[in-house]
């Protein structure tokens, strides 16, 4: 007879018992994977879920996964029944319809027995570099699903110990780099085994009962320190709107609008005022909007607890059905956990300004900039597959300046590294630098943004989700925003053209490029925005701004216009005079 | 007097000496923060003075110094400057992107040890597969040389894109401004670390220049201290590897200091497991803060090619600075036992990684701290002896400890006995959990290794550690406090080289291989030969980081014998076929596989006495006995305790029971029995009736 409650000691030796067993999953998947998203880029994550599909716990990897995954374990769970899954199963998905977000995300389901009864489910889910689809990694940027890929509704990978060659067959048969398909499946098999390895060396422990019961009570934790951390947040309602700069059709921004309402200890959130589906590739299933609201409030409420269902309890969300955050079949969702998601994450923490102004941080760049070239090379039949998500800035926050250059809040990875880049491709990095004067204004600077450019070898067609293409990400608390980001082509005789983004006569051109030609020798060319600012840059200390113009951070122009700084660039001195002056005149043109 | 070891810690600096007879001598000093080397010569004195040992007629001292990495981590080093190709001069600020911690909003990445304004931009490009781009001008590389001169730059770091598959320009500037600016120190990237993926390359190369000129003068200190000690030229210096070098090797390259101490341990633990004919060992090194966990595997300590050092988290990857060195792999866990116990916000409790640290310490060290840590449990539940804690210099006082024990438990209502039970059990099972990831992910099974034990708290918490994983054997070695200067004392000359050069099997240019392996041959050589090892016994160990084509992660994989030739390939991918299955389960059959670093160990050991611990006194063993609890007995037992020192050879002991000695106490549980072998060691036995 299992007590009506764990004692503390054995709650917490199995909580990090489930702790580990996720870290576990992710390490073996990462080191054994093929897909340079997943190795290097470390665009995966994995869970451990009870027996009716209730998140227990989750490896920190890419917060965009943190309240989506259980979609799928319930879709896996629906499609075949609990009656319908044996020792020995597991279950493949990556339909953003049947339990997905978009196509390139796989997840793979293993229930986990011990004496015959299931216990708890092992998941894994990790970006594959290429499903097929009208675009190399999906990124084909049509009106139509169809356009993104293979999809797969829950399927049985493996039954009964058994992998279903057939199914591995037309994954493979559909990528455009079947090489990669047989590693990738293999890698995430060996996170499931270690999963469920570690699961039932702690059912053999401490007894199948005690295990499912701590399951039970790490839920139950993590609840009542979310409810906790939502007391600290005064009640009341907080709005706000941001948008995305095209869906790659329209010519105007496509808006999402929220209403948070803090009550006690419960918190909602309502997407009422959101526009309508997109044309383009930009949709948002629920479980991906979902994800996305979870993951922005877990830097507020109680990120040390354990990542789990918990949390979701006293979290009410509401998304209209027909918008481009809840959209149907056929609407296109590849850019929904790089696009969609930051854009929920700059409205929450926006419309959270307004609660907790002295605890919140003014936007990220708020978009995951995710480009996949497809590159001919007469050496290699197919040709590869070049991916990467060249970041911006954070945003400035209330205690210091924001990060330069640092991965989107969804996610957490790390880039393609120049020298492995070019010996996998026939290509070569010419910059990849700060961007100078890219950080948001503020008595907090934002953090700067980047400038990449990679020249082509050989044919290569490049396809990109982007936005913050007609402005930078907004500050808050008087903070402002840097300038936009903007794509290039770059001749072989260097000259630079535009080609998404605002060009130097003003005109706005689509930043969703879909298979954009680039020939052999020419560059393609990005500068990423930085985070916005936080407060008044009036008020920044002219020391900061100094220090920001000798490392270049800044230019001595900006610091006047900005900031209301005059520096002597020769001494490298501030001049104090026209210091107090620029600061009166800026000022007084507001 | 044959060989000392010195080893600089935050406190004390140790010193073992061992003479001919193999009489080991040992000293701990005060160490001398504003300048080890202080304590080093005077502690280097009072040992040739009290134990009798003569300085002048050491072949080596031999040396583990903590500069390096405090240097990194108070960013206290030369005026650095950093040189890259154009358009790369941000590939240190940028670092990988990534985020140590998710969700903290105050988060901020680590301080470049350059600023921006001292990385200057060359043009120049060499492309992955070695060939030149863009050619260095020779005027372009003097303007940068007077550039550096300007800006009165004392140490630079030269990191330009692709060097590592051609250092031909870095070579070139280096020549260049040994010509125009000889005053300055410069490293070479592809000479500190010729490997690819450019940050972390810059990153070593970087830390190396930074801290050069310090380790010089401070190495040039020593050798002058040493000389009027009579004791001139033979200053060795440990590296992170845990092979030694000279002072002017070490000089060059000081980034292979960084953990220049800690690797002493293990080195020691494979010295102690090889005379007892144990190949297969974990060293566990429980301090006051830390648990440092490692693997012997055939001997060996196992190392990694890759270390992360000055974290701004201590315990978080990705907040620190990336080398690529050869290192001892030390796993290194917030549990010690100045650890914390503690009560989060929803009345849980936790354990770690806050530590008291030596001052004010666990509460029942009376010096203020009110706080239960892991050493007040272990005193509450009878494992440690009040009255005999350093050997009796320092009395503690169990009744703070309770006090400290009760007040923390009440307020989640446990006693002050349960409160200690639950710190005990915390702390163990992180350690016990650490352990089994470790060795689980390097494809071993825990149960295979024996644990040698050592550091304050290793001895005491090693049975429980040892039951929870299934390990059935525990080696005490003697003078559990000053394991790492014994360590330096067997410590091997040593050279780890490499060269990137990645090519498919099947297809591999074998003569291309031969040549680097010849150049890494002699480069191995002259380095040895500058370390002040004799060639007559040089082994030679070549390996190769391999993966399947597409794969993001290496595998290191020995190099089969026979001449390197496609003659050796199906053994080589067989090997690597093996490795891969061990680590991940499975292999792939059809998948081809890549060759990328190629790697030469050249090593010379060492001829050491055989290292005897002064002889038992006589007298009778047994002290007294006190109640200590025991988990698997859930509940405290009548306990005899014994004193080490006059365990005579061959005594065995059945558990439950206590052995006392100055810097720890060995907890025999009630599933071991304890036997004292000749050499010193006290061997437990664990038979645990399979019980997991």
């Amino acid at each position: 007879m299992t007590p009506r409650t764990l004692d503390p000691i054995t709650f917490e030796v199995l909580r990090s018992g489930l702790e580990y067993a996720c870290e576990r999953m992710g390490r073996v998947l990462q080191r054994a994977s093929f897909s340079p998203i997943i190795y290097d880029m470390v665009d995966f994550s994995n869970g451990i879920f009870d027996a009716d599909g209730e998140l227990v716990g989750q490896a920190a990897n890419c917060p965009v996964h943190l309240g989506a995954m259980h979609y799928s374990v319930r879709a896996s769970l629906e499609r075949f029944g609990a009656d319908g899954l044996h020792p020995g199963d597991v279950v493949i998905l990556n339909d953003p319809y049947r339990g997905g977000t978009h196509t390139p995300d796989v997840t793979m389901t293993l229930p986990a027995y011990a004496g015959g009864e299931l216990i708890a489910f092992a998941a894994s889910r990790a970006h594959w570099t290429d499903l097929g689809g009208g675009g190399a990694g999906g990124q084909a940027f049509s009106t139509h699903i169809a356009a993104e890929g293979l999809r797969l509704p829950p399927l049985k990978l493996v039954e009964a110990g058994e992998l279903n060659s057939d199914l591995v067959d037309i994954i493979r048969n559909q990528s455009r780099v079947p090489q990669y398909v047989d590693g990738d499946i293999n890698a995430q098999l060996g996170a499931l085994n270690a999963g469920e390895a570690e699961l039932l060396r702690l059912a053999d422990r401490y007894g199948h009962a005690t295990l499912r019961q701590v399951m039970r009570e790490v839920i139950d934790y993590t609840e009542r320190m979310t409810r906790a951390a939502i007391r600290r947040i005064p009640d009341g309602e907080y709005e706000a709107e941001d948008y995305a700069d095209t869906d790659g059709f329209s010519e105007e921004p496509v808006r999402l609008r929220l209403k948070l309402t803090v009550d006690g200890d419960e918190l909602s959130v309502d997407f009422a005022g959101t526009d309508p589906v997109a044309d383009g590739a930009i949709n948002s299933p629920e479980a991906n909007t979902v994800s996305a609201v979870y993951y922005s409030l877990k830097f507020f409420l109680s990120p040390d607890a354990p990542a789990n269902a918990g949390m979701y309890r006293p979290i009410t969300i509401s998304i209209p059905e027909g918008t481009w955050l809840n959209p149907s079949w056929p609407a296109p969702t590849i850019g929904c956990t790089v696009l969609a998601a930051p854009k929920v994450c700059a409205a929450v923490w926006q419309a959270l300004a307004h609660a907790i102004p002295d605890r919140i941080i003014a936007p990220t760049y708020a978009e995951d900039n995710w480009f996949v070239a497809s590159l001919a090379d007469p050496e290699v039949k197919g040709g590869h597959v070049f991916s990467d998500l060249p970041p911006g800035g954070w945003g400035g926050t209330p205690f210091h300046d924001g990060m330069n250059v640092t991965e989107e809040p969804n996610g957490n990875c790390t880039n393609l590294p120049a020298e492995t880049a070019e010996l996998l491709f026939p290509i070569e990095y010419e910059r990849y630098e700060l961007r100078p004067d890219s950080g948001g204004p503020g008595r907090f600077r934002g953090g700067l943004g980047s400038v990449l450019q990679v020249r082509f070898d050989e044919r290569a067609e490049l396809s990109m989700e982007c936005s913050r293409t007609r402005a930078g990400s907004p500050g808050v608390g008087g903070g402002r925003a840097g300038p936009p980001q903007r794509q290039s082509k770059v001749g072989r005789d260097g000259r630079r053209a535009t080609i998404g983004g605002l060009t130097e006569d003003g005109r706005w051109l689509n930043c969703l490029l879909s298979n954009h030609p680039f020939a052999p020798g020419e560059a393609f060319l990005f500068e990423s925005t930085g985070g916005g600012g936080w407060g008044d840059p009036l008020e920044r200390d002219p020391q900061a701004v100094l220090s920001d113009v000798l490392d270049g951070y800044v230019s001595a122009e900006a610091a006047r216009a900005e900031y209301g700084v005059g520096i002597d660039l020769e001494r490298g001195e501030i001049d104090e005079e026209a210091t107090g002056a620029l600061r009166a005149t800026v000022r007084a043109k507001r | 007097m044959h060989s000392v070891g010195v080893d600089v810690g935050g406190t004390f600096t140790d010193f073992v000496g061992v003479d001919e007879h193999g009489r080991v001598s040992v000293l701990k000093h005060l160490t001398t923060p504003e300048d080890p080397s202080i304590a080093v010569l005077e502690g280097a004195k009072r040992l040739g003075e009290e134990a009798g040992a003569a300085l002048e007629e050491a072949d080596r001292i031999i040396h583990g110094t903590t500069l390096v990495a405090n240097s990194l981590i108070e960013r206290r080093g030369a005026r650095t400057a950093l040189v890259t190709t154009a358009g790369f001069r941000d590939t240190l600020e940028l670092g990988r992107e990534s985020r140590y911690d998710l969700y903290d909003l105050k988060l901020e990445r680590p301080d470049p040890l350059v600023p921006r304004p001292l990385r200057l931009e060359v043009a120049e490009r060499i492309r992955a597969d070695g060939t030149v781009l863009d050619a260095l001008e020779p005027h372009g590389a003097e303007r940068l040389a007077r550039r550096l001169r300007e800006l009165c730059i004392e140490s630079v770091a030269v990191a330009l894109v692709n060097s590592y598959a051609n250092p031909a320009h870095e070579r070139l500037l280096a020549e260049v401004i040994a010509r125009v600016a000889p005053e300055i120190d410069v490293t070479l990237s592809s000479l500190v670390a010729p490997e690819w993926r450019e940050y972390e390359r810059t990153s070593t190369a970087v830390a190396n220049a930074f801290v050069r000129p310090l380790v010089r003068r401070y190495l040039a200190r020593l050798e002058d201290g040493l000389a009027e000690l009579g004791a001139p030229d033979r200053l060795s210096v440990v590296m992170s590897q845990g092979g030694m070098t000279s002072a002017s090797v070490a000089a060059e390259l000081p980034v292979q200091l960084v953990e220049s101490g800690p690797g002493g341990g293990v080195v020691a633990a494979a010295f102690i497991g090889g005379r007892l004919g144990l190949r297969e060992l974990i060293s566990f090194d429980m301090g006051g803060t830390t648990t440092k966990i490692s693997l012997v595997e055939d001997g060996q300590p196992h190392r990694v090619s890759e270390l992360e050092v000055a974290r701004l988290a201590r315990f978080k990857r990705g907040s620190g600075l990336p080398l690529k060195i050869p290192a001892i792999e030390l796993i290194e866990i917030g549990a010690g036992g100045g650890s914390l116990g503690w009560i989060d916000p929803l009345g849980l409790l936790k354990v770690g990684p806050q530590s008291a640290g030596a001052d004010p310490g666990p509460a029942c060290y009376g010096r203020g701290g009110a706080e239960p840590t892991v050493t007040d449990a272990d005193l509450a539940l009878g494992l440690l002896d009040p009255g005999y804690f350093l050997g009796g210099t320092m009395a503690l006082d169990r009744d703070r400890a309770h006090e400290a024990l009760a007040r923390l438990g009440d307020t989640i209502g446990l006693d002050a006995e349960s409160c200690a039970r639950g710190i005990l059990d915390i702390v163990n099972g992180q350690m016990a959990l650490a352990l089994q990831t470790h060795v689980v992910e390097r494809g071993q099974d825990p149960r295979r290794f024996a644990l040698v034990a050592f550091g304050g708290a290793g001895p005491v918490h090693a049975y429980e550690l040892a039951r929870r994983v299934g390990i059935s054997e525990i080696i005490c070695p003697p003078a559990a406090g000053v394991a790492s200067a014994l360590g330096f004392l067997v410590s091997p000359f040593s050279v780890d080289l490499v060269r990137t050069f990645p090519s498919q099997l099947g297809a591999i240019d074998w003569a291309g291989v031969a040549e680097r392996f010849q150049q890494m041959e002699q480069q191995g050589r002259d380095l040895l030969t500058r370390a002040g090892a004799h060639l007559g016994r040089v082994e030679l160990e070549r390996s190769v980081d391999m993966r399947y084509a597409g794969q993001g992660y290496l595998v290191p994989v020995a190099l089969p014998d026979g001449p390197m030739s496609p003659a050796i390939e199906a053994e080589l991918r067989r090997v690597f076929d093996e490795a891969y299955q061990g680590r991940y389960g499975s292999y792939l059959e059809t998948v081809p596989a890549e060759a990328i670093n190629w790697r030469l160990t050249a090593r010379v050991p060492r001829g050491v006495p055989n290292a005897t611990f002064a002889q038992t006194t006589a007298g009778e063993s047994l002290k007294g006995a006190r109640h200590a609890y025991f988990a698997e007995l859930d509940g405290f037992v009548e306990c005899p305790v014994y004193d080490r020192y006059r365990l005579a050879a061959k005594t065995r002991l059945t558990g439950p029971a206590l052995v006392e000695e100055r810097e720890s106490t060995i907890v025999v549980g009630p599933c071991a029995v304890a036997e004292a072998d000749e050499l010193g060691n006290l061997r437990l036995a664990i038979d645990s009736g399979g019980q997991p």
